[in-house]
């Protein structure tokens, strides 16, 4: 039991959408969603320091309308379309 | 070893084939004759019919067909009915994830949202619902210290006009939930908040526990076993 939950717990978090009945069968009205956007905005490399997140893909990706205006990376930016991969 | 490394190549087989990198950011706005790109990860089986890119009559948009569960399902749950819910992991500490919704629900209950969510017993959502009739906005936390439910009717020019969910990790310790105009074209609101130790839940403490017990066990073996050794050389 406990490896099982420690197990589980190793899951990391989703950003995610959803559409249920909440208990009220299978089916019914449709959900459309559209602009589909995360952005990274820091990835914290000590208390209170952040390293910048990628702004742009790494690779033109089917289907991805790449960076979408007025939503740059915060703090810094990771250097825009191709500039925004940073190796370690 | 000295010299200059290698040129950068990112032209790896798998990115041409809809895989992005795990650090990118996501701008997917579901054209006709697209599909879910590799990274995105649903809940349980999916159902596939569930998941329509631009169904006909609504291009540019990702259908979502309403499971019978919601994300944290009930006692009599069965995992194979699906629960309708796709998603990307969080790979960044902070981070925006948002989506414009147009969802009309007719049925009390019915509900479309946005989430932050890690299982079953640790979730959050925002999330257009019909309570009693009324197209409501509803802030909902399941798991430890989760924070209250936050019900509010929904403004009138969001019914008309469709409605922008936003999660957002905006420190190192919470995810606030808001909700906007479709389209971004106004301020967000903050409708909820959530500390992410709930998102964690007794993690390090279960993994402590088993791990401290698992010494316990090997020092009482050996104490065991010293002791064993001693007991049989004194009776020679």
């Amino acid at each position: 039991m406990e490896i099982s939950c420690a197990n589980k717990h190793a899951l990391g978090t989703f950003a995610g959408i959803y559409a249920t009945t909440n208990g009220n069968g299978e089916g019914g009205t449709p959900a459309y969603f559209s602009n589909w956007r995360y952005q990274g905005n820091g990835q914290a490399i000590d208390d209170g320091q952040y390293y910048p997140s990628n702004t742009g893909p790494t690779v033109p990706q089917p289907g991805d309308a790449g960076q979408p205006v007025g939503q740059p990376g915060k703090p810094g930016g990771g250097g825009g379309w191709w500039g925004g991969w940073h190796g370690w | 070893m000295s010299g200059p490394l290698p040129p950068r190549n990112v032209n790896i087989p798998i990115t041409s084939s809809g895989g992005p990198f795990v650090k990118d950011p996501d701008f997917y706005t579901f054209p006709p004759g697209s599909t879910l790109p590799n990274h995105f990860t649903f809940w349980r089986f999916p159902h596939t019919e569930n998941y329509v890119v631009s169904p006909a009559g609504h291009p540019n948009t990702l259908q979502l067909t309403p499971s019978n569960a919601n994300l944290t399902g009930f006692p009599a749950f069965q995992p194979l009915s699906g629960q309708t819910f796709v998603g990307r992991r969080q790979t960044d500490t902070l981070f925006t994830f948002s989506i414009d919704l147009d969802f009309s629900p007719s049925k009390t209950e019915e509900e479309a949202g946005i989430t932050a969510f890690q299982v079953q017993e640790a979730n959050a959502e925002l999330g257009v619902v019909n309570v009693n009739g009324t197209r409501s906005l509803r802030f909902r936390a399941n798991g430890a210290n989760a924070p209250a439910t936050v019900v509010q009717a929904m403004p009138q020019a969001w019914v008309d006009g469709g409605v922008r969910l936003q999660v957002q990790a905006i420190n190192f310790t919470h995810y606030a939930f808001s909700a906007g105009p479709k389209g971004g074209n106004g301020g967000m609101q903050q409708l909820g908040l959530v500390d992410n130790a709930m998102m964690s839940m007794s993690f390090s403490g279960k993994f402590a526990r088993t791990f401290i017990a698992g010494i316990l066990v090997s020092c009482r073996v050996v104490i065991l076993l010293l002791w064993r050794s001693r007991a049989l050389t004194s009776t020679l």
